[in-house]
């Protein structure tokens, strides 16, 4: 309920006392709210959509957008411009409407039509089936380097940060180079979720400098980044594999063979991971399907 | 006797009156300061941490005394009650603040102007309008020393002469 208060703050009114009134079964099921302009406001929830006989206005979604960035363009500048942001408590707001261009790149999203706010979620626990098998324990203890693959919304981040807990409380030194501030979801210096005392988080940085920065100042033993896949991420990732640490991240796709043909397929030939762990959506979040050798 | 008290009396009370009228002016002068000073630290804020507005407002300095810190007061107050949009709460919680305040109408356009750009913009573009707001209330600050330079000996001076002419006219 806490994350669903988070987010029911920073609501229009109009819009937060109609889903106030919605049943606490409802409410701690949700994952996510989608409120498009000019129809019903839909929620996804474990068990199905749900729809909730408001119409949005356009206003309506300027003003909760305004909202959930705290009235701050400047500070969400840079995750605007890729069409979303992720917000207190490691919640990301995909955002589509017009978008500026500036030099050829996105710059800004105007006259928003949609917003889809994601709920971060914590499963304690999700990743106890795979932690004992990513965990070495043959001679060095040391976390094997592992790549976590599945389409959006089956539960990546959720199993990356559980991993990243429970290498912490195994008194592993993990780092996590979190991009879009959704594995630690850091606020005012403290992670949203339960990371273990092992845990250094660099958070809103980028892969490739963030990979470098953690190795050079916090010398970790695994290092966690969620999706990967540009080829610049492939020489980040080489580079942290070079200096010794270990490596857990994931990326987009169904199988071993999406990940072979993307730009990071290359490590994959050269065995830089020792397992690729696939997820599916049939147990919820976080369900792993099969856990290969790469 | 009495009579002499009383005329004594109306000179210095109009006397006084002159010096609070001229504390006006040096308190027009200490209010646009302080706002000054609080601006400064809302753009190194937002220029330089790039923290967001709710947060800046938050950790504003707890000088309960100031104007300026009193108006981040009222408007995260107002911004977390749901009381409409940044200008409109930013404009409102300033007329607020400084009623009664002896800031000018054009002090007090300057004073709302923040309403109108803070949060909405990129770091760059929040960055020019720090600058022109600066820069706007550096002429404003420089008019209000020049009217307190020029009219405040003159309004001491004018209280005292008017209870002295009174008490003249009286006697």
């Amino acid at each position: 309920m806490e994350h669903f208060r988070q987010i029911l703050n920073r609501l229009p009114p109009s819009i937060g006392q109609e889903l106030e009134g919605l049943p606490g079964s409802v409410l701690c099921s949700l994952e996510e709210i989608r409120l498009r302009c000019g129809q019903q406001v839909r929620l996804e929830t474990g068990k199905g959509t749900q729809r909730i006989p408001h119409i949005v206005t356009a206003e309506e979604l300027q003003e909760t957008l305004n909202r959930l960035m705290r009235f701050s363009y400047y500070a969400y500048e840079n995750d605007l411009a890729k069409g979303f942001v992720t917000i207190e408590g490691g919640h990301r707001v995909g955002v589509c409407g017009k978008v500026v261009q500036k030099n050829g790149e996105a710059a800004l999203i105007k006259e928003i039509s949609s917003l889809n706010i994601r709920f971060a979620k914590e499963i304690k626990g999700c990743s106890d089936a795979v932690f004992h098998r990513l965990y070495q324990k043959d001679g060095q203890v040391q976390p094997a380097n592992t790549l976590i693959i599945s389409p959006p919304g089956c539960g990546k981040t959720t199993l990356l940060r559980d991993l990243a807990r429970n290498f912490s409380w195994h008194h592993i030194k993990v780092g996590i180079c979190d991009e879009r501030s959704e594995l630690a979801g850091m606020y005012q210096s403290r992670p949203s979720f339960d990371l273990g005392p092992s845990c250094d988080v660099l958070d809103r940085c980028e892969k490739t400098a963030g990979i470098q920065m953690l190795i050079r100042s916090m010398s970790p033993q695994v290092i966690f980044t969620d999706e990967i896949g540009r080829e610049q991420d492939a020489a980040a990732i080489e580079d942290c594999l070079n200096a010794g640490i270990s490596l857990i991240t994931s990326m987009h796709g169904n199988c071993r063979e999406d990940a072979a043909a993307s730009k990071i397929g290359s490590l994959l030939e050269e065995k830089a991971f020792r397992y690729v762990v696939i997820l599916s959506h049939t147990g919820g979040p976080g369900t792993v399907k099969e856990v290969l050798d790469a | 006797m009495l009579k002499a008290a009383g005329l004594l009396g109306i000179v210095l009370s109009l006397g006084m009156l002159g010096i609070l009228k001229s504390q006006e002016l040096k308190q027009r002068i200490a209010l646009l300061q302080d706002f000054w000073q609080m601006m400064l630290q809302l753009k190194s804020e937002i220029n330089y941490l790039q923290e967001p507005l709710q947060s800046v407002l938050r950790q504003r300095p707890g000088n309960a005394e100031s104007k300026a810190m009193q108006l981040l007061l009222a408007v995260q107050q107002a911004l977390d009650a749901k009381q409409g949009d940044l200008q409109t709460v930013w404009k409102q919680s300033a007329e607020t603040v400084y009623k009664g305040t002896p800031l000018t109408a054009q002090d007090l356009q300057l004073v709302c102007y923040p309403g109108t750009f803070l949060g909405q913009t990129d770091c760059e573009n929040q960055a020019r309008q720090f600058q022109y707001l600066e820069t706007r209330l550096q002429v404003q600050l420089q008019e209000a020393e020049e009217v307190y330079r020029t009219k405040g000996p003159l309004q001491r001076r004018i209280g005292f002469f008017a209870g002295a002419l009174l008490a003249v006219v009286l006697l």
